[in-house]
């Protein structure tokens, strides 16, 4: 398909931004030499600390694209986003108080912000099935609306008991960044990531049939009850691994889809890997951006989206509703 | 092909009294059946059980012989294509992505569609004369337009029986009488339908039987001349009709106006 | 001639073996990690302004590679080359300046910085930089590291020294003045024992009106405050002037009777060898407030 073909280069170049810009200039000379032999001059920075960094970016941003796009047609709303079923709210509480208690090592507190988004989505299924529901997507809205309010509420007061220290901590995580990025986290990353991102890429039928609606999902073929457990699952796993791994990022899983819905047609079998590629490079460059444009110091990467995401949101919203 | 219905009661959770007791209906090729009666009176309800979407308290449902509820999803949406009320599309589809949905039973979550599958979804293009409108998308459709594009997807199912549930809601005379005499058209090709309306002067004319339900339970049953009687109908709709033969002698029911 | 040569050799040999400034060898943090060091560095990137400061008083300025943007004493530091932030500090430019050893500031914030630097093979030393009892031990540490162990043992006196000889001596509670930090003003911060200003305002002769919160910063009522009713307001800055003209303020009478006292200085914001300054200029803030209030 030739808009994946684009798709593809797009990626490709922001990668390659990705890995030209930096705190340091490195000339993109040296920086292809350093690519290739791990002795050259700037191999440290380009092979342990870039090339991570933007392998990294480029995941998560397709794994929230992919979440966002996949949530959107099981919520039938097209304003979704990963973090709509409460799994900002409870990473970011467990976060929270894993540094006020000052839970030790690079893994601690990523571990427990992981484990606090699982349990929101935990929460968020069973209230949603309180009522007999079945994973009814208003009340999967409605519950994960709750959960939020609720998790956000907790974190404000474990912040207002914290002192200075912790406050500083826990907002520098939960603005998001990749400052910390290295071989082992993209490891981990994708190790979580690979089986859902598989999932949700071979969903694209189910995801057609159940934006229609339970009846007539179920009429054309699908056991809906099941496709929504399993995409459920998917998508809780990858935000939740995202979000341990770079904190909480909005917009990615927002912007891609609604812009290539509007351009490639909103059939998942295409969106879908066009959403990954281009929410992966949308989030390398925003990484970019975020290092450079106040050099030495680092933008957190969930302000330069937001920055971006929101006038170009407003553009895609004026031509949709043209 | 036989859908078989015998007994079958349905009980909500919760709800004081049982949605349905104790009704029967059979639907075999080459009929079309319709399926009338107050608001309330159990008739989506039967629809849902009749294609598994419900669980039975009592009664049983079976389809070529095999209880409903033994038969896989995919499986049964190759046999069984439902036109429900009510449908969401919250993204902007095009018509001949829409009617391809009804290959998906048959393609599965994998394998591409193939010549065979866009021909079929060509032919219930034609076949709903929607065929000029594949590219558009779904939102630019008229009611009439909406209605047969969702039609042309059942049929690219290749179903034997067709379920429409309150098909002509919103739609004016013409298109109504245009969607009839497509599904009459379908069912003299060999298809089975079931439809659910309110317009009992409409189905009179094209069914070939009638189920009338009435707050869960069999009204009447069999041919419109044998259903539509006025002591029955003024009972079940809780107003006084007259009932007066058409020239091709169906009955036809007149709502009478209190004396003023 | 040979006497003297004899006397010089057994001199210069039992002088070497008095200061040795030989290998740092095995050095603890206070993250408890382990580093060792074969050979005094000589390219140290300082993420922490207090260690600036240090490197600066042990005459080691010149090995300092790279600062943070808040490292502003001693002017000397300028020259350094500014890496940005301390907390979660930008990687790749640490990289850059090769150094052979990085003072990072010991948060969980950094903890991610710290493994990576000590995986690409540099050695990293977290140091909680937060109170007066913390500099000594620290600059005894970094005394180790550089090969300047006498500098630091003497530095180290000096601070001390000069630290109790500007102290008031330990008055009966009761008779010494209390004085409420006001960190910052919306919501109302105040910083509590476990911070440096309270050390300074103790050795000053005063008491912090929330020496009994632990914690280094906490929120607090207006209400708490003028129920306990300070003595002096101390802010850093002209906050002060602003505080008084807000209505809700006047029920704390230190506000009414215009007891501020103000200090500035980043001799304040960190514990390091103007500790002692830093308590006299206090003292001397006191004072002048006292003087100042009306009636």
């Amino acid at each position: 398909m030739k808009a994946l073909l684009w798709l593809l280069l797009f990626a490709f170049a922001a990668c390659l931004v990705g890995m030209l810009l930096g705190a340091v200039a490195l000339p993109p000379a040296t920086v292809f030499r350093a690519l290739l032999s791990p002795d050259a001059p700037g191999a440290a920075i380009v092979r342990e600390i870039r090339l991570p960094r933007v392998l990294l970016a480029f995941l998560v941003g397709g794994a929230l694209g992919v979440s966002g796009a996949a949530l959107q047609a099981l919520v039938r709303n097209p304003l979704a986003d990963p973090y709509v079923l409460g799994i900002s709210g409870g990473a970011g509480l467990a976060a929270v108080l894993a540094m006020a208690l000052g839970v030790g090592g690079a893994w601690g507190v990523p571990l427990v912000a992981f484990l606090g988004g699982l349990a929101a989505v935990g929460l968020v299924y069973r209230l949603s099935t309180v009522a007999g529901s079945r994973l009814d997507p208003r009340v999967l809205v409605l519950a994960g609306v709750i959960v939020s309010a609720f998790t956000g509420s907790l974190m404000a007061a474990v912040l207002t008991l914290s002192n200075a220290e912790q406050l500083r901590n826990a907002f520098l995580w939960l603005l998001g960044g990749f400052s910390a990025a290295s071989w082992r986290t993209v490891l981990v990353f994708s190790v979580y990531a690979v089986l859902p991102l598989l999932l949700l890429f071979g969903a694209a039928r189910a995801l057609d049939l159940l934006s229609l609606g339970e009846e007539p999902a179920e009429s054309l073929g699908l056991e809906a009850l099941r496709a929504r457990r399993l995409v459920y699952l998917a998508t809780s796993l990858l935000t939740a691994v995202s979000v341990a791994v770079c904190g909480i990022v909005g917009f990615v899983g927002l912007i891609a889809p609604h812009a290539l819905r509007g351009m490639l047609g909103p059939a998942h079998r295409r969106l879908v890997p066009a959403v990954f590629l281009a929410s992966g490079g949308f989030l390398v460059l925003a990484d970019a951006l975020a290092r450079s444009v106040a050099r030495p110091t680092e933008l957190p990467v969930g302000v330069v989206t937001a920055l971006v995401g929101v006038p170009l949101f407003a553009v895609l919203l004026k031509r949709s509703l043209r | 092909m036989i859908l078989l219905a015998k007994a079958v009661s349905v009980h909500y959770a919760g709800a004081p009294a049982p949605a349905l007791q104790d009704v029967d209906l059979a639907l075999s090729a080459g009929e079309l059946v319709a399926l009338a009666g107050p608001n309330g009176c159990g008739k989506t309800t039967l629809v849902r059980a009749l294609l598994g979407l419900l669980p039975v308290q009592r009664g049983s449902i079976t389809l070529d012989g095999r209880p409903i509820a033994t038969w896989p999803r995919a499986e049964l949406a190759q046999t069984v294509a439902l036109v429900p009320q009510r449908e969401e599309t919250p993204f902007s589809w095009r018509v001949d992505e829409m009617v391809g949905f009804g290959r998906y039973a048959r393609l599965g979550a994998l394998s591409p569609m193939t010549r065979d599958d866009r021909r079929a979804v060509a032919e219930s293009l034609e076949r709903c004369d929607v065929g000029a409108l594949a590219r558009r998308r779904v939102e630019t459709l008229s009611g009439g337009e909406w209605q047969r594009v969702r039609i042309a997807r059942a049929l690219a199912q290749e179903p034997s029986l067709l379920v429409l549930d309150e098909p002509t809601t919103s739609l004016d005379l013409g298109h109504e009488m245009e969607l009839f005499e497509l599904v009459h058209r379908l069912v003299r090709d060999g298809l089975a339908a079931l439809v659910v309306s309110h317009q009992l002067n409409i189905v009179a004319r094209y069914a070939g039987r009638m189920l009338l339900l009435d707050q869960g339970r069999t009204a009447a049953a069999g041919t419109p001349d044998a259903v539509m009687r006025a002591e029955l109908l003024s009972q079940v709709f809780r107003w006084p009709v007259s009932v007066v033969p058409l020239e091709d002698g169906s009955p036809q029911i007149v709502p009478r106006r209190p004396a003023s | 001639m040979s006497r003297s040569l004899l006397g010089f050799i057994l001199f210069s040999a039992a002088a070497c073996r008095a200061s040795p400034s030989g290998a740092p060898g095995e050095l603890v943090d206070d993250s408890g990690a382990r580093t060792a060091l074969a050979t005094p560095p000589r390219r140290i990137v300082s993420l922490i302004p207090a260690t600036t400061e240090l490197l600066f008083a042990l005459g080691a300025g010149d090995r300092v590679v790279g600062r943070t943007r808040y490292c502003d004493y001693p002017a000397d530091a300028a020259r350094v080359p500014d890496l940005g932030n301390g907390i979660q500090p930008n990687l790749e430019a640490v990289v850059a300046a090769h150094p052979d050893l990085v003072l990072l500031y010991q948060s969980s914030a950094n903890r991610g910085a710290a493994d990576r630097l000590r995986g690409l093979g540099i050695p990293v030393l977290e140091l909680a930089t937060d109170r007066i009892a913390d500099m000594a031990r620290i600059t005894r540490l970094l005394g180790r590291a550089l090969g300047l162990r006498q500098a630091a043992e003497s530095l180290v006196v000096r601070t001390e020294r000069d630290l109790a000889s500007s102290s008031q001596p330990p008055d009966r509670p009761t008779a010494r003045p209390t004085v409420f930090i006001l960190a910052w003003d919306r919501p109302v911060m105040t910083l509590g024992q476990g911070s440096f200003l309270s050390e300074i305002i103790e050795h000053a002769g005063a008491r912090n009106l929330f020496a009994d919160l632990p914690a280094s910063s906490a929120q607090v009522s207006i209400e708490t405050i003028a129920a306990r009713d300070p003595d002096f307001i101390l802010a850093s800055g002209a906050g002060d002037i602003a505080l008084a003209e807000r209505p809700e303020w006047r029920v704390v009478r230190a506000v009414r009777e215009r007891r501020f006292v103000r200090i500035h200085g980043s001799e304040f914001n960190r514990p390091g060898p103007r500790v002692g300054q830093a308590v006299r200029e206090l003292i001397a803030a006191l004072d002048s407030a006292r003087a100042t209030i009306p009636r």
